[in-house]
């Protein structure tokens, strides 16, 4: 059926390389057995519209995909809370480290309003650069491993 | 739906989940393959999702509980699974463990009537 086909084709997608075709290949026997039934059942094939429904009814390819792969995490549950503790106190620094350079680097060369505002409008970008790395840093799968 | 059905459906699946690797090894002391071994517990009254059971069995063959085996039945390739060696005494370690709760649990209910 051309709709199984392209929702398997769609779930493969989302899978690992590896593994689609067989897991692919195995889902494919297990919903074309079901189909089998529900047409004998009938007495009919199915229509467009109740296909339609019964791929709705098998989920998202996305999710039925994801079910094929153990839970993964940029950064797992144990680290989370100190995670949590060190972008805090990292975000609290950077942003007072970066208020007193910025003040001295304004009065040593360009006092005024100019400044000023160049300086708070560069704000966001340098806490988004402190919360990227203390990311980069705690999603390291070695240091994860280590942990647990 | 509501915030008490939710939390309803959180823990019938946490209670679920082990119990559905249970019902699986069990059944699968019988050769099936993905789709019949799905009706045959939706028919004891267990029905469990394609997008949980299906990889439940990949999940159990690679910690070598299961055994699969690609073979042709109607015309059609189907990858069958039964119970292994391991998977055999790891069962019946598992059903010791299913009882002694189950017994504890309605000692726990008895007591408290």
């Amino acid at each position: 059926m051309e709709l199984l086909d392209r929702y398997l084709q769609a779930v493969k997608k989302y899978l690992p390389s590896r593994r689609q075709d067989d897991i692919i290949a195995e889902l494919r026997a297990n919903m074309e057995a079901q189909l089998e039934d529900k047409e004998a059942e009938l007495g009919r094939p199915l229509t467009r519209i109740e296909a339609k429904d019964w791929l709705k009814q098998m989920g998202s390819p996305m999710i039925v995909a994801s079910r094929y792969q153990p839970q993964q995490y940029l950064i797992g549950p144990a680290l989370y809370p100190i995670y949590l503790y060190v972008l805090r106190v990292t975000m609290m620094l950077a942003i007072m480290a970066y208020t007193i350079v910025s003040a001295i680097v304004i009065v040593v060369t360009a006092p005024g309003e100019a400044s000023i505002v160049a300086a708070v409008v560069r704000t966001p970008g340098v806490l988004i650069t402190a919360a990227a790395w203390v990311t980069l840093a705690f999603a390291d799968r070695i240091l994860q491993r280590l942990i647990s | 739906m509501t915030l008490a059905e939710n939390l309803f459906e959180n823990l019938r699946l946490e209670l679920r989940r082990g119990c559905l690797t249970l019902a699986v090894l069990v059944q699968l002391r019988q050769e099936h393959y993905g789709y019949t071994l799905r009706k045959d517990l939706a028919e004891s009254g267990l029905a469990i999702d394609e997008s949980t059971l299906y990889p439940l069995l990949r999940r159990l063959e690679s910690q070598g509980l299961l055994v699969s085996e690609w073979r042709e039945e109607e015309k059609r390739n189907k990858r069958f699974y039964r119970l292994s060696s391991d998977g055999a005494q790891m069962l019946s370690q598992l059903l010791e463990e299913w009882n002694a709760i189950n017994a504890s649990i309605d000692a726990i209910i008895n007591r408290g009537q």
